[in-house]
Formats: C-alpha cells, sequence, structure tokens
C-alpha cells in the first residue's frame, strides 16, 4: 500500500501498523478510504470565499448531482465513506428538496466531505476528498494559518465568486483582495504557488449579464436537469470527457477576457494570478438557476443546476494530468557521515508531504527506500566514496534532490554547469570546507526543516 | 569507406567498431567517470572509500570543464592493479585485449585519419560525458601538435599521449604488459607502441603504477 494521507490531518501515515491517524484519534479515518486508496485515489479539493458568495450552496448541488450521475455515466456510482459525510449530504438532499438554501458554513476546523466516486468515464474511481470551508475565515490572515493545512496540501483550489454580490460589496473588496489573502496565507505557510492550479468558479450566474456566448454554454448544460423528477437524460455513450473539457477550456477562456474587461480589478486579479506561476482556469455556475425568494430563503420553482459539474470535472482533468514531485535525497555514505543520518528523519517526513521522495546514499546507484519507505537509518558497511554522478545521470529530468553530506563530494563539481545547479540542495552537517555548489544550506538534527524543504522546492 | 559504428558502455561512454579484431574498443582509455559508475554499483568490499582514494592520490581527479593541455590524463583511471582492472572489465560486460588485439587495432588504426565530426556519431552521450570526450580531445590534438606528431586515428583514440594500458600477454613471461604511450608530461620515458613489445613491470600485480590504466574491448 502507498503511503496514505490521513484526509484530517493530510499527513501521511503508515495505516498498515495502526488502523487510526495518531494525530487525529477523534476522527477516525473510514476503513474503505484506506482500503482502497491505491485504487481509488484521493481527489482533493478546497474551496475559497468570500461568505455569503452561494459557496456552501454549490457544494450543496455539487453532491446532488454527483449522487444523480450514476444516472447518466454507465457504472457509475458513489459511497459515501462516513457517517458524517452521509449526514451531509442527506440534509443537503432535504434542503434542496424543500428548496430551502443551506445554512452558512460554520467556522470551524474543516472537516473534508469522504465520497468514493466509481466508474467515472474515462478517468476510473477517485475518493473526493473536498473541504467546506467557512468564507469568514479568510477575512482574516490569522485565521487562515489556523484552521487551513489543507491550503498547503491541495494542488487544485477553487475560488467561488459571485460576481453579483462584488459588485455590491460594502466594503468594496475585489478579486485581488480574496487572491491577496490567498496567497499571504500561503507564504506564511511557505507554500509555493508555482504549478498550483486555481479554479475561478463564478457563483450565482444566473443573475449575471455574461456574454450571450457565456449564457449559451450555461444554457446548453446537458445535465441541468439531473435532480429533477422524470428528467429526460442525454444518453452515457453520448459523454466524452475530452470533448467536454474543450468546451470547458472555450468558456474559460471567454471568461478570462470577461474578467479582463468586466470585473473590478479582474486584470489586475488575472496579473497577480499568473506572475505566482499559478494555472488559472474559470468556471461558471448556477447551483439553483434562480435566487431564492429574499423573505423566506425559499426557491420559487424546482432548482435546475447549470454546470454544476465543471469545476469538479476540470478539477478531475487537471488532476489527472497533474504529476507527483519527484523527489530525491541522497546520503552520505562515508566513514564519517553518522551526522547526516541524525539530521535525515525529519527532513524526510517534512518532505514526504510534497512528492514522492526516493533515498539514495552517496556512492550507491542502488535506491535505498522507495516512496512512503522510511529511509536509512545508518551509513553503509563498508563505507563508501561520496559520489553522485551515477545516481544524477538517472533521475528523471524534472527532479528535485536534497543532498546530505559531511565532506566534499568527488564529483559534484562536474555538474556545476549542467541544470542541476537549480535542481539541487546541498546540505551540510558538519562544519567544515563545503563543495562550490550554488544552493548549499548547513543544517543540523534539531533544526527546522521547513527552510531547508522550502529552499528545494522553490528551485 | 563505411560509417563508423559505436556503441555505448554501461556508463554511456563510446566504443568504437574495429574491424580488423572483430571487437569494439572504448574511445579513450577508460576514465575516472567509468569507475565511479563501477563503484557505485558494484558490492565487492575492496573497492570501497579507501581503494579510490589511494588511486586518486596516484592522479588526481578533474572535473570535465577544468580538463586543459595540462591535465587531461587526470581523467583516466590509472594505478589498477591487473585484477582490478580484470573486474572493472567484467563489470563492464568487456574484456581487456590481447597483445594481439591491442596491436592490431592499433596498427589498423594508424592507417586511417582522423574521424571529423566523430562525437556527433557517438550517439546519446550525456553532458558530462561529452565534455570530457571533447576537452580531451582538444587537450590531446594541443599536446599533439607541440610533440610536432601527426594525429591518426589511433592518436585521436590515445593510443598514443593517453596512458599506458594494460594488456593481456598469454605466452609471455610476464602476463601482463602495457601498451600505449603516456603523455610526456604525465609519465616521461621513451617506450613506443609501435615496436610490438610490451612494457613490463617488475611486479605488475601488486605495484600500482600511477600511468597504469586500461581500456576495453567487447568482443562480438
Amino acid at each position: 500500500m502507498a503511503q496514505v494521507i490521513c484526509p484530517f490531518c493530510l499527513k501521511p501515515h503508515d495505516f498498515a501498523l495502526a488502523r487510526t491517524c495518531e494525530i487525529c484519534a477523534d476522527n477516525p479515518v473510514p476503513d474503505e478510504y484506506i482500503a482502497e486508496y491505491d485504487r481509488v485515489p484521493p481527489l482533493w479539493l478546497l474551496t475559497i470565499g468570500f461568505s455569503r458568495h452561494g459557496k456552501t450552496t454549490y457544494l450543496a448541488a455539487l453532491t446532488l448531482v454527483l449522487e444523480n450521475m450514476s444516472n447518466v455515466w454507465e457504472g457509475m456510482y458513489d459511497n459515501a465513506y462516513d457517517q458524517a459525510t452521509m449526514t451531509a449530504i442527506r440534509q443537503m438532499w432535504r434542503e434542496a428538496m424543500q428548496g430551502e438554501i443551506v445554512q452558512k458554513t460554520d467556522v470551524t476546523t474543516p472537516r473534508p466531505l469522504l465520497i468514493g466516486l466509481y466508474g467515472l468515464p474515462e478517468v476510473g474511481s477517485r475518493s473526493l476528498v473536498m473541504y467546506d470551508v467557512a468564507g469568514e475565515i479568510f477575512d482574516s490572515i490569522n485565521e487562515v494559518q489556523a484552521y487551513l493545512p489543507a491550503l498547503k496540501f491541495v494542488g487544485t483550489t477553487w475560488f467561488l465568486v459571485s460576481l453579483q454580490d462584488l459588485e455590491n460589496d460594502q466594503e468594496g473588496r475585489s478579486l485581488t483582495d480574496l487572491f491577496s489573502v490567498y496567497r499571504k496565507g500561503m507564504r506564511s505557510l511557505q507554500a509555493d504557488l508555482q504549478g498550483r492550479n486555481l479554479i475561478v468558479v463564478y457563483t450565482k450566474a444566473d443573475q449575471v449579464a455574461f456574454t450571450p456566448e457565456i449564457e449559451e454554454y450555461l444554457m446548453l448544460d446537458p445535465y441541468q436537469a439531473l435532480t429533477l423528477p422524470d428528467a429526460t437524460l442525454p444518453p452515457s455513450e453520448d459523454f466524452s470527457l475530452q470533448e467536454y473539457r474543450q468546451g470547458m477550456e472555450q468558456v474559460s477562456n471567454l471568461l478570462e477576457e470577461y474578467t479582463r474587461q468586466r470585473v473590478k480589478k479582474g486584470r489586475a486579479f488575472i496579473n497577480m494570478v499568473k506572475a505566482e506561476g499559478m494555472n488559472l482556469y474559470f468556471s461558471v455556475v448556477s447551483a439553483l438557476g434562480q435566487s431564492p425568494d429574499v423573505s423566506s430563503s425559499r426557491l420559487r420553482e424546482r432548482a435546475r443546476r447549470y454546470r454544476v459539474l465543471d469545476p469538479f470535472l476540470w478539477a478531475l482533468t487537471l488532476q489527472a494530468t497533474e504529476t507527483t514531485r519527484t523527489l530525491r535525497i541522497i546520503v552520505d555514505g562515508s566513514s564519517t557521515s553518522g551526522s547526516a543520518y541524525q539530521a535525515l528523519p525529519a527532513v524526510w517526513e517534512r518532505l514526504a508531504d510534497y512528492g514522492e521522495v526516493t533515498t539514495y546514499q552517496l556512492g550507491d546507484s542502488q535506491a535505498k527506500s522507495q516512496p512512503g519507505q522510511k529511509p536509512p537509518t545508518a551509513p553503509p558497511d563498508p563505507p563508501r566514496k561520496r559520489l553522485i554522478g551515477p545516481i544524477l545521470e538517472h533521475t528523471p529530468p524534472d527532479a528535485r534532490v536534497l543532498v546530505f553530506a559531511t565532506g566534499p563530494i568527488a564529483d559534484l563539481a562536474d555538474f556545476a554547469s549542467t541544470s542541476w545547479r537549480d535542481r539541487l540542495v546541498l546540505v551540510q552537517t558538519e562544519p567544515g570546507q563545503p563543495d562550490a555548489w550554488p544552493h548549499t544550506v548547513t543544517y543540523r538534527a534539531g533544526d527546522d526543516p521547513t527552510p531547508l524543504v522550502n529552499t528545494l522546492l522553490r528551485l | 569507406m563505411t560509417a563508423p559504428t559505436f556503441i555505448l558502455d554501461r556508463a554511456g561512454f563510446p566504443m568504437l567498431r574495429v574491424e580488423a579484431i572483430g571487437a569494439y574498443i572504448h574511445w579513450y582509455p577508460l576514465t575516472k567517470i567509468q569507475a565511479e559508475y563501477f563503484l557505485c554499483s558494484t558490492t565487492d568490499s575492496q573497492f570501497d572509500e579507501k581503494w579510490y582514494d589511494d588511486l586518486l592520490y596516484l592522479n588526481a581527479r578533474v572535473t570535465p570543464t577544468e580538463i586543459s593541455d595540462n591535465n587531461y590524463w587526470n581523467a583516466f583511471l590509472t594505478g589498477v592493479l591487473p585484477h582490478e582492472a580484470q573486474q572493472l572489465a567484467q563489470w563492464a560486460q568487456c574484456s581487456i585485449p590481447t597483445l594481439d588485439e591491442w596491436l592490431t587495432a592499433y596498427r589498423a588504426l594508424k592507417q586511417q585519419p582522423e574521424l571529423s565530426d566523430a562525437f556527433a556519431s557517438m550517439g546519446d552521450l550525456s553532458e558530462r560525458t561529452r565534455t570530457l570526450l571533447e576537452r580531451v580531445d582538444a587537450a590531446s590534438r594541443n599536446v599533439a601538435a607541440h610533440e610536432g606528431l601527426t594525429r591518426t586515428r589511433a592518436d585521436q583514440l590515445l593510443m598514443r599521449l593517453g596512458v599506458m594500458e594494460w594488456v593481456d600477454c598469454p605466452n609471455s613471461r610476464v602476463r601482463w604488459g602495457g601498451m600505449g604511450k603516456p603523455a610526456k608530461r604525465f609519465r616521461g620515458g621513451l617506450f613506443s607502441p609501435d615496436h610490438g613489445q610490451p612494457h613490463e613491470l617488475l611486479d605488475p600485480e601488486t605495484d600500482r603504477a600511477s600511468y597504469y590504466g586500461l581500456r576495453l574491448i567487447r568482443r562480438a
């Protein structure tokens, strides 16, 4: 079994040793989530938005639509992994059937919805781990830090924004404000934004005067009637995820242009996101197809839900193309390498949060631990010459490497003018004459590994 | 004239097909980088940290980008004993050439002009390997010019101006001899491979000679 990420603390945990995560003893991780982890990998989703911008309503609609997709996609079914998720879904369903809009999210530590989604077309099965976070915490940078370990972990984030509510915002907030809070939060968590996916989801689309092309796209949603009784639905074989994504890409481009031209500080927002190296996409949904009655918070007609599936399908297809970070730790294998092994465990543990870590020893081209396995705890016997070339020359070109050494590496200088210059961090665990390497860090057992790990991830 | 044929060895270094011996032969004597590949894959405890340090003491290492007319022999592995050379050869799925094979290849290559644009034909070389090959070529070309040598293909392969190379002499009084001609600044001497007789050490099995390296062949 691969290393399983606990959905509550978002730390890797070896559930073969204990079925509960020691950090999250009060939140037992569902057995099915653990047992199916390899076959049904997680799809992590995190929603961010100002309060009252329709985030929770949208998530309720999405849950309903997903539950009903088995009527359309042959072989697809869903399964709530735990009682908390089941209760939440039933509540959402009840509220939707009765036409009441769901209540605003409480400001608490996020507990994700855990739903197994099986037989999704073209991608197979996924464990949906979906965090619905109260909008208020994004009003304050301190609360972001306190409540959101998920922020750092999840690669795809949804910004749920109601343009109508943004326009009428009493405090004059804009998309750039939302992104600034997010960015500050991520920086304070020492998390890198580069390469992450940001999907801007415009909610309450029925209230906004979009361009005719965007409105047409909304209204042509083949699944808009999915949650209505006796609805006529398109046959399963008509669905192609690739073709559907092409449509989403086209409307994303239209929405980006709309944002640039028509949304307050929209151009600046796009520039900010792209300057961080994030992948930016746009989506538009109407979770209810209408505005609820102001006095009663009830709908006046049965809800048609437009393009509710799009943000989910974006996340699904983006995750399918995401590559896990390939990380290598190469640790000294010489006769004087003891201090490197004292420093190694904490760094390995932290680095494993960010990708698949394989461990080697200098002077040995055979891997000593694979992703999910703990690194070696002692130098080899007999000791090995500090050599790195045969390891580096068989390391994938996208990998980043952390090298723990207690003295000079005989052949490291061979790579000083190659692309390794910007993909390798040399960690000196003892004072002395270090190799002349551009990214060299001194680190000792007991030091905080965060700056070291961030140095590597920022390369 | 047929185009030269190359293969790459386990460390990604080129070997040239020499029809006169029906085998591939390393383009250069074995480099330290190739030996380091061996060190990183062997589990034989005799090839430990100290073993390599002792060899580096005899002939220091040079990084490929620093190779020049004054040090290009530092790129090659020397100081190895014959039985160690055999283990290296076995790992590389190659052999140490016999005296006859070495001389036949030398004489055949000496009749041929330098290969122009040789590195382009060698296949998928790593950046480091390519740098080493190119810089050794440039440095040895300068030294050959300085010594008034007309370079042939044998010289391009550093069968002269390289290191002394172990050869297997199964019918001789001493099994292990040397062929080649080290660069003067690496090791002075009047030995020439053109005489057809191997260079002999007094105690080749135990004395590490700082100028003795090896070149391997793959018979096929």
